[in-house]
C-alpha cells in the first residue's frame, strides 16, 4: 500500500480545497440552469419527505393505536402460542415474570391478558365468542378500549361477574344492559364449566370480526372461569419508541428465564397489518422512485449540457496538464454541490411541513372520515420528522445524482485533449 | 542540448475514404534556448507539428523525442504529467479559465504539480510581475482585454518553468502593436529565462523576430534558417 507523508497530505489537502473553489464557481457559470436544477431537487426531496412523513406518521399511528391495544409493541406469550392460541399455550404470570419486565427501564406499560374461545348464550341465543381477560386498572393505561364503550361503562379493578360485549355479538344476543348472560367454555383443566356474567358495557371496535365477538372481563374471572389460576395467554408490552423494539425485544429474550417462554414484535404477532403496511408502504415507495427518476434525467440533463459546453475549456485544461480524473472530480464536486444544496433546502422545507403537520394535524370529514373512524381510528392526517425519513431521502437522492451523471462523466474521462480543443 | 527531436514524422488524417497528408517525413532536431517560428501557409502542418511535439496528438508514423524521451510511445496519463512538467501551452484564442481570476489562473499548474499554497502564491506575483501584469491578479479573464489575456496565457505557461513552450498563433486575435509587445516578451522570457519555444505563426511580425525559422509547406520542411 501506498504511504503518503503529511506533506503530501496537505498537498492532497491544498488541491482539493482549490477544487472546491473552483467548482463551486463553476456551478454559478450559468445561475438560471443552476437554480433551476437546485429548485426541482429542492422540490422532488421536500415533496418525498412529505409524502413519506404522512406515510410513515400514519403507519407509527396505526400501529400504535392497533399494536397498543391488541398486540402491544413486543408480547411475551409462550412459545407455540402464536400457531395455536389454545389454553394449554398459557403460562403462569409470575412475581418473576414482573420483576423482570420491570427491570427495564424502556417498557413503559405492560398488560397481561387471557385470551379463549368460549359460547355465550342469552335465553335461546347462543353464539361463540372470545374472552378477552384483562386487568381493567392497567388498561386504562395501555390500552383504548375503554374509550371504545358505546354504552354502559368499562369494567374496574372491582368489577366481578361482569363483562362488556363487541355490540354485534350484544345485538345479536338480542339483551340490554344488566342482563345476565352465560359463558360456556373448556377449562385449562379440560372439564367444561359455565358461569354466570353481568353485561354492564357494549363496545364498538371498529372491527368486525372483533365486534362479532369480543367478551371483556376481569382477568381473575376469565382465569376463575378458565381453571387458570394465575396463567395468562400473552403479556402485552409497550414502549416510549417503536425503534426501540428490537433493543428490548432481545433484552427480555436474554433476562426472561422461562425456557419456554418468546419475546415477538407487534410485526410478528399482527401480521396481517404488518403486511397491509409493507404493500403500501412499496407502492408509495415506487410512486416517489418515479419521482426521483424524473428528477434524475433533469440533473443528467444540466450535467450533459455543463459538460458539452465546456469541452473546449477541458481540452485546454488536459493540454496544460490536467489528468482526466482531476476534470472528473472537479465536475464531480459540481454535482454534489447541486445535489446537496437541493437536497437541504428539500430536507428544511419538508422538515418544516411536517412539524407543522405534526402540531396541525389535518382532520378528515365525510366518507374518508368515516372509514377511519370505523376502523376505530381518529380521522385526521399526521406526519413524523423520523430521521430515516430525511437519512433515506436525501441518500436516495444523492446517489440518483450521481448515477444520473455517469455518462457526463465518462465523456469527461474519455475526452482527448486535442477533441476538446477542437470542440466548437 | 537537443530539446526536441523527430524522426520521419507523418501524420495522415483519413475519414475512411479521404486521407490527408498533414506531416511527411519531418526530420527536425531544436536545440535548448532557441526562439523557433514555425510559418507556412494555412494547411502547411503548422499547428499538426506543434500537436505531435506537444504530446496531444499521436503520429501516425515516426517519433518524437523530447529530452531523449521518445514520447509518442507514451501513455495518457504519461503525457498528461509530461505536459504540466515540461511543456507550456499558448493557444491563438487564449482560453483562460473565465470563473478563475488571473492570479488563480496562473497557480493552476502549480496546484497540479502540488506546490504548497504559500510558495505558489510566491511564484505567481513573481511571474505577474515579470510579465507587468501584477495589478491584474484579482480580476477574472473577462475584465482583461486581449492582449492582458495572452500575457496571463504567457504566465500560466512559465510559471512551472518548462523546457519548452509551444505557441500556436499567439497574436492571431491581436491588434500588431499587442502581439508586437507579446513577441517581445516571449524573446524576453526566452532570453533571460532560457526557455525554449516553437511558435506556430504566419504573422510577419512574429516571423521577423524568429531566432529560427522553418517553413512547412504541404507537410514538408521546405526551409529551415537558424537567424540569430
Amino acid at each position: 500500500m501506498k504511504k503518503f507523508s503529511h506533506s503530501e497530505n496537505l498537498k492532497k489537502e491544498d488541491e482539493i480545497m482549490f477544487f472546491l473553489k473552483f467548482a463551486w464557481r463553476n456551478i454559478w457559470r450559468n445561475k438560471r440552469r443552476t437554480i433551476i436544477t437546485i429548485t426541482a431537487i429542492t422540490f422532488a426531496t421536500m415533496i418525498t419527505i412529505i409524502m413519506r412523513g404522512i406515510q410513515l406518521g400514519s403507519y407509527e399511528y396505526f400501529i400504535r393505536t392497533i399494536a397498543g391495544d391488541y398486540s402491544g409493541y413486543i408480547q411475551i406469550q409462550r412459545e407455540g402460542y402464536k400457531d395455536d392460541p389454545s389454553l394449554r399455550k398459557t403460562f403462569i404470570y409470575s412475581d418473576e415474570i414482573k420483576k423482570t419486565i420491570e427491570s427495564i427501564s424502556d417498557i413503559i406499560a405492560y398488560a397481561p391478558r387471557l385470551y379463549a374461545d368460549v359460547m355465550i348464550s342469552s335465553g335461546e341465543n347462543s353464539y361463540g365468542g372470545i374472552i378477552y381477560g384483562i386487568d381493567p386498572e392497567i388498561e386504562l393505561n395501555f390500552s383504548n378500549f375503554h374509550k371504545k364503550v358505546k354504552q354502559g361503562r368499562f369494567l374496574n379493578k372491582d368489577s366481578s361477574y361482569e363483562v362488556i360485549l363487541g355490540y354485534k355479538l350484544f345485538e345479536n344476543l338480542k339483551i340490554k344492559l344488566g342482563d345476565e348472560i352465560v359463558i360456556l367454555a373448556q377449562g385449562f383443566d379440560g372439564a367444561l364449566w359455565d358461569m354466570k356474567f353481568k353485561v354492564v358495557g357494549v363496545v364498538k371496535l371498529g372491527y368486525t370480526e372483533l365486534d362479532n365477538s369480543v367478551i371483556f372481563m376481569n382477568l381473575k374471572d376469565a382465569q376463575e372461569l378458565l381453571s387458570a389460576e394465575n396463567r395468562v395467554s400473552v403479556i402485552a408490552i409497550l414502549l416510549p419508541e417503536l425503534g426501540k423494539i428490537e433493543k428490548v425485544r432481545q433484552k427480555l429474550l436474554s433476562e426472561l428465564t422461562q425456557k419456554e417462554l418468546v419475546a415477538l414484535s407487534w410485526e410478528d404477532v399482527m401480521v396481517e397489518l404488518k403486511q397491509s403496511i409493507d404493500l403500501d408502504n412499496a407502492s408509495g415507495v415506487l410512486f416517489l422512485a418515479f419521482l426521483i427518476i424524473i428528477v434524475a434525467f433533469g440533473i443528467l440533463n444540466t450535467i450533459s449540457m455543463s459538460v458539452v459546453e465546456r469541452f473546449n475549456e477541458f481540452g485546454i485544461s488536459l493540454a496544460i496538464g490536467f489528468k482526466n480524473q482531476k476534470l472528473v472530480l472537479i465536475v464531480f464536486l459540481e454535482i454534489i454541490f447541486i445535489a446537496l444544496i437541493g437536497i437541504l433546502l428539500g430536507c428544511l422545507l419538508g422538515g418544516i411541513f411536517n412539524y407543522y403537520l405534526i402540531k396541525n394535524p389535518i382532520v378528515l370529514t365525510g366518507e374518508f372520515a368515516s372509514a377511519y373512524e370505523e376502523f376505530g381510528f381518529e380521522p385526521k392526517f399526521i406526519s413524523s420528522l423520523q430521521p430515516r425519513i430525511f437519512i433515506n431521502t436525501g441518500l436516495s437522492i444523492l446517489i440518483v445524482s450521481i448515477i444520473s451523471s455517469i455518462i457526463p462523466l465518462y465523456r469527461v474521462y474519455k475526452l482527448e485533449p486535442l477533441k476538446g480543443i477542437r470542440f466548437i | 542540448m537537443t530539446i526536441i527531436k523527430t524522426e520521419n514524422l507523418t501524420k495522415i488524417y483519413s475519414d475512411g475514404k479521404v486521407e490527408v497528408v498533414a506531416l511527411r517525413d519531418v526530420n527536425l532536431e531544436i536545440m535548448q534556448g532557441e526562439f523557433v517560428v514555425v510559418a507556412g501557409p494555412s494547411g502547411s502542418g503548422k499547428t499538426t507539428l506543434l500537436n505531435q511535439i506537444g504530446g496531444l496528438d499521436k503520429p501516425t508514423e515516426g517519433r518524437v523525442y523530447l529530452e531523449g524521451k521518445d514520447i509518442t510511445q507514451m501513455k495518457k496519463d504519461e503525457l498528461a504529467e509530461l505536459r504540466l512538467r515540461k511543456i507550456g501551452f499558448i493557444f491563438q484564442t487564449y482560453n483562460l479559465i473565465p470563473v478563475l481570476t488571473v492570479s488563480e489562473n496562473v497557480e493552476l499548474p502549480l496546484v497540479l504539480l502540488g506546490i504548497p499554497e504559500r510558495q505558489r502564491k510566491e511564484q505567481v506575483m513573481e511571474v505577474l510581475n515579470l510579465l507587468d501584469i501584477s495589478e491584474l491578479a484579482n480580476k477574472k479573464p473577462n475584465e482583461i482585454s486581449g492582449g492582458q489575456q495572452q500575457r496571463v496565457a504567457i504566465a500560466r505557461a512559465i510559471i512551472t518553468r518548462p523546457s519548452i513552450i509551444l505557441a500556436d498563433e499567439p497574436t492571431a486575435h491581436l491588434d500588431s502593436k499587442t502581439g508586437g509587445m507579446l513577441i517581445d516578451v516571449m524573446i524576453k522570457m526566452n532570453r533571460e529565462k532560457g526557455i525554449t519555444f516553437i511558435i506556430c505563426s504566419h504573422d510577419p511580425q512574429v516571423i521577423q523576430k524568429a531566432g529560427r525559422l522553418i517553413r512547412l509547406r504541404d507537410g514538408m520542411i521546405e526551409d529551415d534558417k537558424k537567424i540569430w
